[in-house]
């Protein structure tokens, strides 16, 4: 189980990086942004 | 679906031991798959329920790649968005295929794309990138590379259009996608002005109000 919650983890951070360079989420809902992933 | 992602990440970072900040970066990554994965199941459903389920989906990715660059205005939580989102893509790609299509004519469709696209870059130029108090745009840096973003998108689009009024001659389904195309730009790039943004603040209102979607 610790292993798949790995991979989840690892392919949510991935995507979320992505989207940080984005100027919001594909939809029109933008939930706040983690302090990390800011400019 | 904020919840349910704070939730999953919760279990997760409990799991892995990781700190607050990560757990914050899951969460944040599973809702953006969450919210995408609903929102494009539910215009998919929708679309083959108007009979037009590929202009609903022309009219949902079209609006969304350049609201990646462009930003825009906000609903008030996850659920409205979604809402907002299939409601729209579905009822424009019904009048695209069943209303427009009909009586589309080559000329009115020239017009309506060269009327449409200048209005689109100069909203563009004057307005994107529209941040969200959620995701300031804090950089000069970071705005141009968005505006740049937004222009290339556009200008993409433009081209996708006259390909699609191309063989809009030969095949009326183009015709139909080309519509969507149109309508998916228009909507996005409405969300850029300050009449958008006061749509959304009324919807935001009234279903704050009604409780209906929370």
């Amino acid at each position: 189980m610790r292993k798949f919650y790995g991979a989840i983890a690892a392919v949510a951070t991935i995507i979320a990086a992505a989207l940080a360079s984005s100027a919001c989420l594909l939809f029109s809902y933008q939930p706040e942004e983690p302090q990390s992933l800011q400019d | 679906m904020e919840t349910l992602a704070k939730k999953l990440a919760n279990r997760i970072a409990s799991s892995l031991g990781c700190d607050e900040e990560k757990k914050a970066v899951v969460a944040y990554g599973l809702f953006a798959v969450i919210q995408i994965a609903i929102t494009l199941l539910l215009v998919l459903l929708l679309g083959i329920l108007a009979g037009a389920p590929v202009e609903a989906m022309i009219v949902c990715f079209s609006a969304s790649i350049l609201r990646k660059y462009s930003g825009g205005a906000h609903a008030a939580n996850a659920e409205l968005c979604t809402f907002i989102s299939a409601v729209y893509c579905t009822l424009t790609a019904y009048l695209s295929k069943k209303l427009l299509y009909p009586i589309y004519r080559p000329f009115p469709m020239v017009l309506a794309i060269v009327i449409i696209y200048c209005l689109s870059f100069w909203v563009v130029y004057k307005l994107a990138p529209v941040d969200s108090p959620n995701k300031p745009i804090k950089t000069e840096k970071k705005k141009k590379r968005l505006r740049k973003g937004s222009f290339i998108i556009l200008t993409a689009y433009a081209s996708l259009s006259c390909f699609l009024l191309i063989l809009g001659y030969d095949s009326g389904v183009f015709a139909s996608y080309g519509i969507s195309l149109l309508l998916g730009v228009s909507w996005q790039v409405f969300t850029l002005t300050r009449y958008g943004s006061l749509l959304l603040g009324k919807l935001n209102y009234f279903f704050d109000r009604k409780e209906v979607l929370k």
